[in-house]
């Protein structure tokens, strides 16, 4: 029976990939050039993490201590308004550390010197810190933005690692090859 | 109900003539060699089995089972073919799928042909399991194939993802049937038949559908000193996201 469940699991699973897959937009239409540097270059140079200080005011707790001792009317709103700044938060920094992976498989699809480990490591690394960042979301939704102050120290300070190994190996490419890359953020940056 | 099994046959046999021939007026039979010789052989396939269901009935079944494992070695050959025109330029996603295609196929395939060797079932039932077997294998091929398109974002034109469709909807119809088959039994052999027949009729719809013209994949972009480099990058990157996440586990449990 268990068996017969598996198949059944793997049929049903295949079709319902394909139709995931059927509804995402990828490019078809004749033979364009196709280049995604340019959606992502310029936020990914800029490695634009929200910065720890700003996490650590949105979740600290000497605020809430002030609001309940001079102020519990507002207590309500004011635990709203953080829960909606903590969820922002959250909210930009996965997205900054997902734009760094998006580049990274965009650069070394074609790169034949990839290591298979190395990319698998990788997905699951990313995998298991988006996880995180959706538990903390989970928190910060169901209990309010102070108990989950301790998971925000961490994830910020995991943030701002991936940032800066990235800025660093950026840094120590060639010069000629940086200037390139300033030069794209020029040419790709959007106009105002 | 024998006229709808001739019926869904010759249509099938029709759309595949189709196929075929759409492919050699626009001259782009050779784009895709190994899918399209797939074809022409299923189609010659096709005709022998309608002559032995019409000429020689009782013979049918024998006819069926004996082509079959030829037709699901053949859509191995297919797959290989969808794997080598959608990964051909992308080196690094193609190295990824080399390691993870031959864990799979040397895994489960050997696993598949050794417990089918100690089994002691009769023919019919040992082929339709076999051939369930080999179809979860190319289901499982499939799903590596399209998690890679998705993950490395590889553009893939109409014609392929025509034939990732029709191949993936065949496969899975195909596991669940036979899986249906092989459990509820004798009774449910019609059904299968029918069924089975109204599949391949859905696959060689969508191949039509996608398969009108020519259209390959978008080309990537030529390759730049940035990706060149981004070997280093992408080692750095790597190791940060295992230490930050390694950092984060530790102090969730501490």
């Amino acid at each position: 029976m268990m068996g017969v469940v598996l198949f059944l699991a793997v049929g049903f699973c295949l079709l319902a990939f394909l139709l995931y897959w059927a509804q995402r937009q990828t490019p078809t239409a004749g033979r364009p050039r196709y280049d995604r540097r340019a959606e992502f270059g310029p936020a990914v140079l800029n490695l634009a993490l929200p910065s720890r200080q700003i996490a650590e005011r949105i979740f600290a707790a000497e605020d809430w201590e002030f609001v309940l001792s001079q102020a519990p009317a507002i207590r309500k709103l004011f635990l709203q308004e953080r829960k909606s700044a903590a969820l922002l938060w959250v909210h930009q920094v996965h997205g900054v550390i997902a734009q760094v992976m998006e580049f990274h498989r965009t650069a070394v699809r074609k790169n034949a010197n990839l290591r298979p480990q190395a990319e698998i490591r990788l997905a699951v690394n990313y995998l298991a810190f988006t996880l995180l960042c959706g538990v903390l979301r989970g928190l910060i939704w169901w209990q309010g933005p102070y108990a989950a102050r301790r998971m925000v120290t961490q994830v910020a300070g995991a943030a701002e690692r991936i940032s800066f190994a990235t800025g660093q190996a950026l840094a120590s490419l060639d010069p000629t090859v940086l200037h390139k890359i300033k030069e794209d953020q020029l040419n790709f940056a959007p106009k105002v | 109900m024998r006229t709808l099994t001739y019926a869904l046959g010759w249509t099938s046999q029709g759309l595949l003539g189709l196929l075929i021939v759409l492919a050699l007026r626009g001259k782009y039979f050779t784009k895709y060699p190994v899918f399209y010789s797939y074809l022409s052989f299923l189609m010659a396939g096709g005709l022998l089995r309608v002559c032995v269901l019409t000429l020689a009935p009782d013979r049918y079944l024998i006819t069926y089972w004996s082509t079959q494992l030829l037709v699901v070695a053949g859509t191995y050959c297919v797959l290989w073919e969808i794997y080598r025109k959608v990964l051909a330029p992308f080196e690094g996603a193609a190295k990824m799928a080399s390691g993870l295609v031959l864990a799979v196929f040397f895994t489960v395939l050997g696993k598949t042909f050794f417990s089918k060797l100690l089994a002691q079932d009769r023919i019919s039932a040992w082929v339709m399991e076999l051939e369930r077997d080999l179809h979860t294998v190319q289901a499982i091929l499939l799903l590596l194939l399209v998690s890679l398109i998705l993950y490395y974002r590889i553009p893939v034109g109409r014609n392929l993802r025509g034939m990732i469709f029709g191949y993936g909807f065949f496969v899975g119809a195909s596991i669940i049937l036979l899986t249906l088959r092989s459990y509820i039994g004798t009774s449910f052999q019609v059904g299968w038949q029918y069924l089975q027949q109204a599949s391949t009729l859905g696959t060689f719809l969508i191949w039509c559908f996608t398969l009108y013209s020519y259209q390959p994949s978008p080309l990537p972009e030529a390759e730049t000193e940035l990706e060149r480099d981004y070997a280093l990058i992408a080692g750095r990157t790597q190791r940060t996201i295992a230490r930050a996440r390694g950092y984060l586990v530790r102090q969730l449990v501490s």
